[in-house]
């Protein structure tokens, strides 16, 4: 082989090879070394570290408390699916009608919660969420007749409560891929169905909502990972909810850093993932991105 | 307040440091080589300290610095015996001043780096020019934010890890699992004299098996902040009307009762309870763990006592609950709902800071009050707590326990510190100093620190333990919920928990 073909033949890897190499430490590194903690048992910063097999996953499917987390995270997830991005879905809708005007004004308005800090959102929000003081009882529970609500205090409203912060913090960004789904959609084929006859409703259902479905699936998928990855909005807000508002990465957290106890916080890790995976892969089979045709 | 008349245990250490630093002028000026800045003292002082009432003894040659003129020369430190019954004049202003001739050892040129969090990067700034003023040590302190988590790390790690760190009472106990990568300070403590001159009960919060790895920053002394103008609007002493806790609920009865309601005796604790668990408990001498390291939870006292907290709410009514340090809490006490809080000296500042105007001149402080018929329990309690310590990864052990001497452990070191965070300080010859007693304004002129001083020795113990952290988080995040909720009753949920973490410890996590 000539220098020339060589050249030619590693440039590809040379190139690509920082990448690879800040991935394999930064990235691929972690990834595997969380999967060998999560196979021993360490209480501690520093202490000896025994190799118990899948004794910590099966710890974990035994442990009421990760269930609990399990089953909080997932009432957030479906919050995430069947309210903030329905709720997406009709703010694109409306900033997509052509009748709007400022449309570029009402995107960055919402497109500005995203870019506020999560320690920002949640002292914000324990104001609005106040029993006494907050805006949500004084503004609305309240003039509607209703008792004061403990919203960060009564487990039928902790969840609740941390799907309305998320609902101000990620409909707008979430109605923007929307958007760019609607504004991408083939004006063509809705015109074609309203000369045939179809009212605003159908013309949705059956030519628009087709249209922007991987934009959908896009959404769900990514609402579905940043629910079990849901950590810094309920850690400052629901400090004091106690296991009403535990959800699982916090769950994940205190082990490792409140009770030195990383290897099983590995493990919580790992469960999360093939969580996400079974949910994602689940979710690209339900939407058939896997068929050939 | 009363105070007793015989001698005092803080009287004789003030005998001490003047005895201590009278033989040590006149080893300096045996010497001929140093210039004594201050004249006056040294004049009272060998005035004041008969030469027979001093017992001397060689220990090693030292290098000295004075604050104001640095000065090197070879001395005999001196170490002092104290003898009772002497009589000494004008002994504060000699104390003060004599605080500021501190003898340092050789100390190499170096660096130290410290992490800390909150509003301590700034006493720590200030601390450390001082101290690199008078050695050739400098410090480099930072404000790390997620401190506990950075620090778990670089201890785990045994990379990046900094000389020194304040770590607070509640993330301890997790630095305290597997191999401890703290300094044990205790040697240096009570070989230096240091531990009789601290109140010793706080150094349990970093006392695990016999080695104390901190020095508390603050004697978080606890006591009774009340709303004295709500207390005269319906007619009550406050004095009379919380010395003790059934005083309390009477008083807090009088309270809803003549103002319909609006006005509720106290409702601001943590957990969601009308009260501090945790200080409430200390105050009848039972904490989480016992000082033998044994869970406490299920203690009956202390079941006892939650049971009245939550009743004060559920069944008396004469308190309700806020979120803890919500808006809603200190919205209380603006519109004067609530008209008291149990709390420790650093919440003065934090009503000063969130209450404001509207509670200016009207809130003041008293002693707790006491458990009527309760041997164990006393008038205060201590609530948080910060400890200053050194890592063992290191290689400047000596020098960065010199900082922590400098700082902690001097009366001028625990005044600055009082004045500039509001931490009044667990270090005793300092409660002695004048400089830490003032009128306080916010306060209607009243000086918390002759409460706070009041209360000082009989501070009780917090116990630390390396699984404090499951501990809390199995009681307060797991079943106090549901004993809030009524869904489980107090004993059965503090019994519970009890069971919950002694099969966690025995399981070893």
């Amino acid at each position: 082989m000539n220098r020339d073909r060589l050249q030619k033949r590693s440039a590809p890897y040379i190139f690509t090879a920082p990448f690879f190499i800040w991935f394999s430490i930064f990235g691929l590194f972690p990834v595997i070394y969380a999967f060998y903690l999560s196979l021993h048992h360490q209480v501690g910063l520093v202490a000896e570290r025994p190799f118990v097999g899948l004794q910590n996953y099966i710890d974990l499917i035994l442990d009421e408390r990760f269930r609990h987390s399990l089953w909080n995270t997932t009432y957030y997830g479906l919050g995430s699916i069947f309210v903030i991005l329905p709720a997406a879905l009709i703010l694109a809708l409306i900033l997509h009608s052509p009748t709007l005007r400022m449309k570029g004004v009402f995107r960055i308005a919402f497109f500005v919660p995203l870019l506020t800090s999560s320690v920002v959102v949640a002292v914000i929000f324990a104001l609005v969420f106040d029993t006494r003081y907050g805006l949500l009882n004084n503004y609305i529970v309240e003039p509607l007749g209703f008792e004061r609500i403990s919203w960060l205090q009564d487990g039928s409203f902790v969840i609740p409560a941390l799907v309305v912060m998320g609902l101000w913090k990620w409909t707008g960004v979430n109605s923007l891929y929307y958007l760019a789904g609607l504004q991408n959609a083939s004006k063509d084929i809705e015109e074609a169905a309203r000369i045939d006859g179809a009212g605003h409703w159908a013309v949705f259902r059956y030519v628009t909502f087709p249209q922007i479905q991987p934009v959908v699936l896009f959404t769900v998928i990514l609402s579905i990972i940043g629910s079990y990855n849901l950590f810094a909005e309920p850690y400052l807000l629901l400090s004091n909810s106690g296991d009403r508002g535990l959800m699982s990465m916090v769950y994940l957290f205190n082990n490792a850093f409140s009770f030195a106890k990383f290897t099983y916080a590995s493990a919580i890790g790992y469960i999360l993932f093939f969580i996400i995976l079974v949910l994602s892969v689940a979710q690209l089979r339900i939407f058939s991105v896997f068929r050939d045709d | 307040m009363k105070q007793p008349s015989s001698l005092r245990r803080r009287d004789l250490l003030r005998f001490g440091a003047i005895g201590a630093a009278g033989a040590a002028t006149a080893a300096l000026a045996g010497c001929g080589e140093t210039q004594v800045v201050t004249q006056e003292v040294v004049k009272v002082v060998t005035q004041q300290v008969p030469v027979e009432k001093v017992v001397t003894q060689v220990v090693e040659k030292e290098r000295v610095v004075e604050v104001e003129k640095p000065v090197e020369v070879e001395v005999e430190r001196v170490v002092t015996q104290i003898v009772e019954k002497e009589k000494v004049v004008e002994k504060e202003k000699i104390v003060e001043k004599i605080v500021t001739v501190e003898v340092a050892p050789k100390l190499r040129s170096v660096t130290l780096t410290g992490w800390t969090f909150a509003h301590l990067p700034r006493w720590h700034k200030a601390n450390g020019d001082l101290f690199a003023a008078q050695t050739n040590v400098k410090t480099e302190w930072v404000g790390v934010s997620e401190i506990w988590d950075k620090l778990s790390v670089a201890l785990q790690t045994g990379v990046g890890a900094p000389d020194m760190v304040d770590i607070e009472q509640g993330p301890m106990g997790r630095y305290l699992k597997g191999d401890i990568q703290l300094v044990d300070l205790k040697p240096m403590l009570t070989r230096e004299g240091y531990w009789d001159k601290l109140v010793t009960s706080r150094q349990a919060l970093y006392t695990w098996e016999g080695k104390t790895y901190g020095v508390e920053y603050a004697l978080t002394p606890v006591v009774m902040y009340y709303n004295l103008s709500l207390f005269e609007k319906y007619g009550i002493d406050p004095e009379a009307g919380m010395a003790t806790w059934d005083d309390f609920v009477e008083s807090g009865q009088r309270m809803k009762s003549a103002s319909g309601g609006e006005t509720l005796i106290t409702g601001t604790g943590t957990g969601a309870l009308p009260m501090p668990m945790e200080p409430m408990f200390r105050q009848r001498n039972r904490d989480y763990f016992t000082a033998d390291g044994e869970v406490g939870l299920d203690d009956p006292v202390l079941i006892e006592t939650m049971q009245w907290m939550e009743d004060l709410r559920a069944e008396g009514g004469i308190a309700d609950r806020a979120e803890p340090w919500s808006p809603g809490m200190w919205g209380a006490f603006k519109e004067e709902h609530h008209a008291t809080t149990v709390g420790a000296d650093w919440i003065a500042d934090f009503l000063r800071d969130n209450v404001g105007a509207e509670g200016e001149g009207k809130w003041r402080a008293q002693p707790l009050p006491l458990w009527a018929g309760d041997p164990t329990m006393t008038d205060t309690s201590c609530w948080g707590g910060t400890g200053i310590m050194i890592t063992t990864h290191t290689q400047f052990v000596e020098e960065a326990w010199e900082y922590i001497k400098f700082g902690m452990l001097t009366v001028d070191g625990s005044v600055r510190r009082y004045k500039d965070i509001s931490q009044f300080p667990a270090y005793l010859p300092a409660m002695e100093s004048s400089e830490i007693s003032f009128a306080d304004p916010y306060y209607g002129g009243q000086d918390l620190t002759e409460v706070f001083k009041f209360v000082a020795r009989r501070v009780p113990a917090q116990h630390q333990h390396p699984f404090r952290p499951e501990l809390r988080d199995v009681w307060e995040s797991k079943i106090l919920p549901d004993v809030l909720d009524g869904k489980i009753g107090v004993e059965e949920g503090l019994t519970q928990a009890a069971a919950e973490v002694r099969d966690i410890i025995a399981k070893g996590g």
